[in-house]
């Protein structure tokens, strides 16, 4: 009536594990799957849809029923769990348990859930999905998510070479043998422990008198040996991408981590990654008991566990008869094989009759009566009324074989029919991707094994090298039966009804696939969509072939032309974690300055900003809140002196004959008058005219230039530079040397400014004369070499200098000191923004948000029109022809000064219906004590004056008068001081 | 991930590239050319399904621009 | 037949052998009133809203491959209106109008959601571009707020946000009446509809030209022969600059892919759609338990349905920082489409320089949420001749004038 255990004195130790609750016992080196089988669990899982029972139906990743939970891993195969003391697996979807599931009551209902029963229905009333979704969500779905995750230890490293090998089964070692000794550089992954491939291939095989077993591990044994092989196990290859990259996920590579994600490159690849069996499709042919034959010998071999007392073969192929004939002489009860096919083989009866095993041909398996396999019927294919009972306690199927195709079609391969094998095969294309072995419908180990010499030669002559061919004279296969396969076949019907499953997983019937195609449905994307049909967590992988066929038969096609689903990464389910290797601050690399670490030591609030970096906000002292710090800093700049931190500015150097030219096309102003040891505030646009940055350009010399970007723009400010040196005007004699991360770059800026710098030492005459605003000198500042400039964007007296970023630290320090009297302070970019709006100085992302042009923004002086061309120059011709309101820059002032106007707040328009500006930044002024604001608004130097409506974030309307965007110093009189 | 061929660095991951997109000739006279075709030229593009001509920038690398040929309907660069 | 939980009922007693075809397969005419090419959640609505509002029965979608496969089947769904620009906002807001009686209207459920969308917010630059959208919103009369960590975490029980460090969340927005609809069922609701209206939806018929005579537009060119008609419509995606090239046309597009992936089927454990724009990552659960999770693009225009795996290694290091409980959940499937990303990242709904010749593109990551609006939208311009009002935003005559409308949201540009 179940499983239990082979006499075998080779087991390993015994383990305790508990499923369900339960307690069992197994042993060291088994799967949960096969452990459960050995104790005599038939139920293992409830299905998907209808929460059918079900047993272990595979003995890998072909597995469609066996999912469990174990510790924090929602979803794991059991096929796939390695046994370990302890161990604690609940199976997924049934409540309370496998054995007894409350939710057995879809199955009552399913004939009021076909496929595609939710398109139907659920529509009302009023927003009627919502009420109902809530049911479906809960009954849907598999596992839970752990509430307290356990630590996954993985690890990411990569791996290049000539060529990856996806298999170490014959074909696959057999082309790794080739390529090696070749010369190649050869990576070979497999999924299992050790080479060999599908443990029932190697058993009865003998290679020049050698058996299989012996022959692998003394190829093995080569491929160790030679430097250039890198052989991964226990790995699975999950994707191939473009030009020769793939994945693969590596389970326990070494003690302390999990899983190790593999990223592969190589300039060819060779597929050798099997096929798997497919299932049978009669009426409840999903009862626990219903097992894939390949499975059932495997079990038997591998783990010495025995299904069942009485094994029934159910197959419509001959190379099955080998499988059973195994798994007769392993000391599992088979008795009969019952097949469609009217004619079979005389060497494949005579194998399995030999064995005492009856065939029963011409005839198929009809139903299976009970809620689980004890006994079949059975009947004539051509008669029906001829039904019988058929004694057995596992019905183990064997409907042919699937090439697997998956890694050959991810990155563009092709498929296509072979009738022979009702399956699709691989195409080959003029990609360096090659199948060979079974995967590529050479199905046996002999010629699996001669198909991977031939494929690894022709790879390496792709890869310009010459293969000897392998020196194997002889492979004999005690029971090698060709596959003479009768097409994927369903079972005829006694009567209507009754669920006949194509996908286990997916719980689709095969009357679903021919409901999808009655509907129209009927393309195999749409059937697959509709039905579901492999979807679930196998992506279809003993399903597929299966409901190809059905589809085909419903449409009176063949499979060739109803063809496959895409077939997509990854091949198998990957722990997301693997996938992520960055955690915590490696989330997203941030750049800091040699200052960062003071900033933090002052407890400045750190903010995150464009280009990576991170900047101090403000500094609060203890227990003030960000007004009341910002509102210090800003009374501190103006009243004294504040020091702030401007390295992140992006800053490069151009030098060369050509650079006033290439400046004066790439800026909207003009260079030409700009006399060495100047400086100028300039503008760079998108051709489309808009703002694309802003910064101050210093002439250090007549052919050498400095230019300043915003931080956020830094990177693409050097690639818009490169871009027009490199591509659009190679002619222009010049050379571009991005210089952000070396200077560093330090403000110091307030009325004190002068004498907090002479305080604390330089060679610079400071006086305004010798040192006038917008002037770049060189010298040494505190002792350190330094370029000095007189730029200011806070409307102070105020000096950038720039050190050596090393220095910076050392400069910050001695300002500080030589400061301290003068009650110099550290200024955060809050307090920076609030003393530009005082300015009205535009910031780029702000004012610049896009869409405005610089006249837009009331700077036509920065727009030297008379230059033939500059980027952007075009546009602004265009733009100033264009009739309709364009958004301006303005000043708006709250009525109730102490009210600060929202940022983003819309400017209604007059019938208060739609926006016609917005606030693009807004503050209380320390320096006024009262709220002021920029914005953009249509026309808005004609509404200087005049009242305007506000909309705010949180729904509130108010009102604020136009006003020109300057508030505070309108002649700038303190920064040319 | 592609593999890119940088001209001065040989094959490189696709990450230490910038891809501006189909080589896009910028007119030597802004000045001279009238509305429509000064949109043609910032905004409309040939958007090729085929043998596609772009331009890569080496951003994590030798900070050079090149041209290259790569097939938008295989990804397969052509050198 | 109508679909109800009666017709349900009384099929099961006959075993469903009775449901009739969803849609016709009928043959191509030689003719039609107008056509529109591509059978996707766009094109299907097109027709559809041809036939309803507008009374043009004698309308053919045709499809190169199988209807629905393009872009709407490959969706991650997300259905939401918090935009930048307030024409923007009033358009995708007239279409959540649209979405919350579509299964009605259509006779097919098309799992419409409204679960509501939040958008976390991880730095002060993005907090004061929350600030503008909620304006814009407000005044549109969509309902937007600005929630705290806390609440966030009250939603979202399962996120981490002490996780999350290298970016902490500082406050979040949320729109309630966003939701996620089940992608195909769009697809498959509007093709049964309009094809109960009369309309030929013609699969496996791929059009290879654009057939014109001087300004006009003549018709088409399919690989099952010539078809006439004095309208024809892109609703292409990915291929508008390929076919609009076949009439002399470039269109202001790129073709770039956009890969999405899925999880293992979970149960409930988000509710909402969850947005992290600073880590240009967003994900919502599927009604059958999966994440469905999405990123930014591949970073060079291609056709090719395939992007870098190095783009999913970010998204899922985005994702696990705010949920550590998914590093044991498995990544199930990943895909890929190609979108048509417009040069301001707004989509056009417009006439073309030709007579007759209509096209809707340019939606690159977002065009699902618009697909009833942009139906109508196109609808009305083929049948009119005039934009609808909530549309005339989206006319190609902006590119004239340089009027764009830049929208950060969504996969981006390289300009």
């Amino acid at each position: 009536m179940s499983g239990y255990r082979l006499p075998n004195p080779a087991r390993g130790a015994p383990l305790r594990f508990s499923f369900d609750g339960r307690p069992f016992v197994g042993h060291q080196g088994e799967t949960l799957a096969a452990a459960l089988l050995a104790n005599g669990e038939r139920v293992v899982a409830r299905s998907f849809k209808y929460h059918r029972p079900r047993g272990i139906y595979g003995i890998g990743l072909e597995e469609p029923n066996a999912i469990v939970t174990i510790d924090d891993q929602p979803h794991a195969l059991a096929t796939r769990v390695g046994l370990r003391d302890g161990l604690t697996a609940r199976a997924v979807n049934a409540w309370p348990s496998a054995r007894f599931d409350l939710r057995a009551i879809h199955d009552v209902f399913g004939r009021l859930l076909p496929a595609g029963f939710h398109y139907k229905t659920f529509m009302g009333p009023g927003r009627g999905w919502n009420l109902y979704e809530g049911f479906i969500r809960r009954a849907a779905g598999l596992g839970r998510i752990a509430a307290a995750p356990m630590q996954w230890r993985t690890q990411a490293q990569h791996a290049h070479g000539d060529v990856l090998v996806v298999g170490a089964g014959p074909a696959g070692i057999a082309a790794a043998l080739t390529l090696a000794r070749a010369g190649c550089r050869v990576v070979i992954a497999d999924d299992g422990a050790y080479p060999g491939g599908a443990e029932a291939d190697g058993a009865g095989v003998l290679i020049d008198g050698r058996d299989a077993d012996s022959w692998f591990a003394a190829a093995t044994a080569e491929l160790d040996a030679m430097p250039f092989v890198r052989r991964l196990a226990d790995a699975l290859v999950t994707g191939l991408y473009d030009h020769g990259f793939a994945t693969a996920i590596e389970r326990q590579p070494k003690a302390g981590l999990d899983q190790r994600l593999w990223k592969l490159r190589t300039r060819a690849v060779v597929l050798a990654t099997g096929a798997i069996e497919r299932p049978m499709i009669f009426v409840n042919n999903d009862r626990p008991g219903v097992m894939s034959l390949a499975a059932v010998r495997g079990y038997a071999e591998r783990y010495g566990v025995a299904c069942g007392r009485n094994v029934v073969v159910f197959a419509n192929n001959s190379a099955a008869y080998a499988d059973a004939a195994a798994l007769k002489r392993l000391g599992v009860g088979v008795s009969a094989i019952v097949d469609p096919r009217r004619v079979i083989a005389s060497d494949a009866i005579a194998c399995v009759s030999a064995l005492g095993i009856a065939v029963i041909a011409a005839h198929a398996v009809i139903e299976i009566a009970g809620r689980s396999v004890e006994g079949v019927s059975i009947a004539p294919v051509e008669n029906l009324d001829a039904m019988r009972a058929l004694d057995c306690d596992v019905l183990a199927v064997s409907g042919g074989w699937t090439p697997l195709v998956h890694l050959h079609s991810h990155a563009g391969g092709r498929v296509a029919h072979d009738p022979a094998l009702s399956a699709f095969l691989p195409v080959a294309d003029s990609r360096a991707v090659w199948s060979a072995g079974a995967c590529a419908g050479r199905l046996g180990f002999a010629d699996a094994l001669a198909d991977g010499a031939r494929v690894g030669a022709i790879a390496a002559r792709a890869l310009g090298r010459h293969a000897e061919p392998l020196d194997i004279d002889d492979v004999i296969v005690r029971d090698a039966f060709a596959l003479d396969l009768e097409s994927s076949f369903e079972s005829p019907r006694r009567e209507p009804g009754g669920k006949a499953f194509v996908d286990l997983a997916a719980d689709v019937t095969a009357e679903d696939l021919r409901l999808a195609a009655r509907e129209g449905y009927d393309s195999v994307e749409l059937m697959k969509r509709y039905t579901t049909a492999g979807m679930a967590l196998d992506q279809g992988r003993h399903a597929n072939a299966n409901a190809i066929a059905v589809l085909a038969g419903a449409r009176g096609d063949t499979p060739g032309a109803v063809g496959t689903t895409t077939y997509r990464p990854p091949f198998a389910p990957i722990a997301f974690g693997t996938i992520a290797d960055r955690t915590g601050q490696r989330l997203v690399p941030f750049r800091t300055t040699t200052l960062t670490r003071w900033h933090q030591e002052a407890r400045a609030v750190m903010y995150d900003v464009g280009g990576g970096w991170r900047r101090p906000g403000y500094y609060p002292r203890v227990g003030q809140s960000l007004d009341e710090a910002v509102a210090h800093e800003c009374r501190i700049c103006r009243a004294k002196a504040v020091i702030y931190d401007s390295s992140p500015l992006g800053k490069i150097e151009i030098k060369g004959r050509d650079v006033v030219t290439f400046l004066e096309r790439l800026y909207t102003n003009r260079w030409t008058d700009l006399a060495p040891g100047m400086g100028r505030y300039g503008m760079m646009l998108f051709e489309d005219g808009r703002v694309f940055d802003d910064g101050v350009v210093f002439r250090l010399a007549p052919d050498h230039f400095l230019i300043h970007t915003t931080t956020g723009n830094a990177e693409a400010a050097l690639q818009r530079l490169e871009y027009h040196r490199q591509i659009v005007w190679p002619e222009l004699d010049l050379r571009l040397l991005p210089v952000t991360t070396q200077w560093a770059d330090i403000v110091l800026c307030g009325p004190q400014a002068r004498d907090i710098l002479a305080a604390v030492g330089t060679d610079l005459d400071l006086s305004r004369e010798a040192f006038p605003f917008m002037a770049l000198r060189s010298g040494k500042v505190a002792g350190i070499s330094a370029r000095v400039m007189r730029v200011s964007f806070t409307g102070e007296l105020s000096f950038e200098i720039h050190v050596a970023a090393r220095q910076a630290e050392q400069l910050w320090l001695a300002l500080l000191e030589a400061g301290r009297a003068h009650g110099i302070a550290p200024l955060g970019s809050e307090a920076n923004h609030v003393l530009r709006i005082e300015k009205g100085f535009i910031s780029v992302g702000h004012e610049a948000d896009g869409v405005a042009d610089p006249f837009d923004l009331g700077m036509k002086w920065i727009v030297a029109m008379d230059k033939s061309d500059f980027i952007g120059k075009r546009s602004l011709l265009r733009n100033q022809r264009d009739p309709a309101p364009r958004p301006q820059l303005v000043g708006l002032l709250a009525p109730d000064p102490s009210i600060v106007l929202p940022e983003g707040a819309q400017i209604l328009d007059a019938a208060g219906a739609r926006g016609r500006g917005y606030v693009t930044a807004s503050c209380m002024s320390p320096t006024l004590q009262r709220s002021i604001a920029l914005a953009l608004l249509e026309d808005g130097r004609k509404l200087l004056d005049s009242e305007v409506r506000l909309f705010t974030p949180s729904g509130e309307t108010m009102n604020a008068r136009v006003t020109r965007p300057i508030f505070f110093d309108p002649k700038s009189e303190r920064m040319r001081g | 991930m592609l593999l890119v061929t940088c001209p001065f660095c040989g094959p490189r991951n696709e990450n230490e590239f910038v891809c501006k997109g189909e080589t896009v000739t910028r007119p030597a006279q802004p000045a001279a050319l009238d509305d429509a075709a000064w949109t043609a030229f910032l905004y409309l593009r040939d958007n090729t399904k085929g043998r596609h001509e772009e331009h890569w920038w080496h951003k994590h690398g030798c900070r050079q621009w090149f041209r290259a040929m790569r097939n938008t309907a295989d990804n397969r660069f052509t050198p | 037949m109508r679909y109800s939980i009666w017709s349900l009922a009384r099929n099961a007693l006959t075993r469903h052998a009775h449901w009739p075809r969803a849609w016709r397969d009928p043959p191509l005419q030689k003719s039609y009133d107008a056509i529109v090419i591509g059978a996707g959640g766009h094109g299907l609505a097109t027709a559809y809203y041809l036939a309803k509002r507008h009374g043009l029965t004698r309308v053919a979608v045709l499809e190169k491959s199988w209807l629905g496969g393009g872009n709407t089947a490959r969706n991650t769904v997300t259905i939401r209106a918090n935009y930048l620009r307030e024409p923007s906002v009033r358009f995708y807001a007239e279409s959540i109008k649209l979405w919350e009686d579509l299964s009605q209207e259509l006779n097919y459920n098309v799992m419409f959601s409204q679960r509501g969308q939040i958008d976390l917010v991880q730095s002060w630059a993005k907090l004061r571009d929350l600030k503008r959208r909620q304006a814009t919103l407000r005044l549109v009369g969509v309902p937007f707020d600005i929630i705290t960590p806390a609440q966030v975490q009250a939603r979202i029980p399962a996120l981490d946000l002490a996780n999350s460090t290298r970016f902490p969340v500082l406050a979040a927005s949320w729109h309630p009446t966003a939701g996620i609809a089940r992608h195909d069922a769009v697809a498959w609701g509007y093709a049964r509809a309009a094809d109960a209206l009369g309309v030929d939806i013609i699969q496996n018929c791929e059009v290879t030209a654009i057939r014109r005579s001087g300004g006009r537009i003549v018709g088409v060119e399919t690989i099952r022969g010539s078809v006439d008609a004095p309208k024809v419509a892109l609703a292409v995606a990915a291929h508008a600059g390929v076919l609009a090239a076949s009439a002399g046309l470039r269109l202001p597009i790129e073709t770039v892919p956009l890969q999405a992936f899925v999880s293992e089927p979970l149960k409930p454990m988000l509710d909402v759609v969850l947005n992290i724009p600073q880590l240009q990552t967003y994900l919502s659960q599927s009604d059958k338990g999966e994440l469905v999770i999405g990123g930014g693009a591949d970073g060079y225009p291609s056709y090719v349905a395939r992007g870098s795996f190095a783009l999913v290694e970010d998204i899922v290091a985005a994702m696990i920082s705010l949920f550590p409980a998914l590093a044991r959940v498995g990544f199930l499937r990943q895909w890929a489409g190609n979108i048509d990303v417009s040069h301001d990242i707004t989509p056009i709904i417009s006439r073309l320089p030709i007579d007759g010749f209509f096209v809707s593109a340019g939606w690159g990551s977002g065009g699902f949420k618009a697909i009833p609006i942009g139906g109508v939208a196109l609808a009305h311009l083929m049948a009119t001749g005039k934009p609808l009002p909530a549309a005339e935003h989206l006319g190609f005559a902006r590119f004239e004038t340089g009027r764009l409308l830049f929208e950060t949201a969504g996969a981006s540009n390289r300009s």
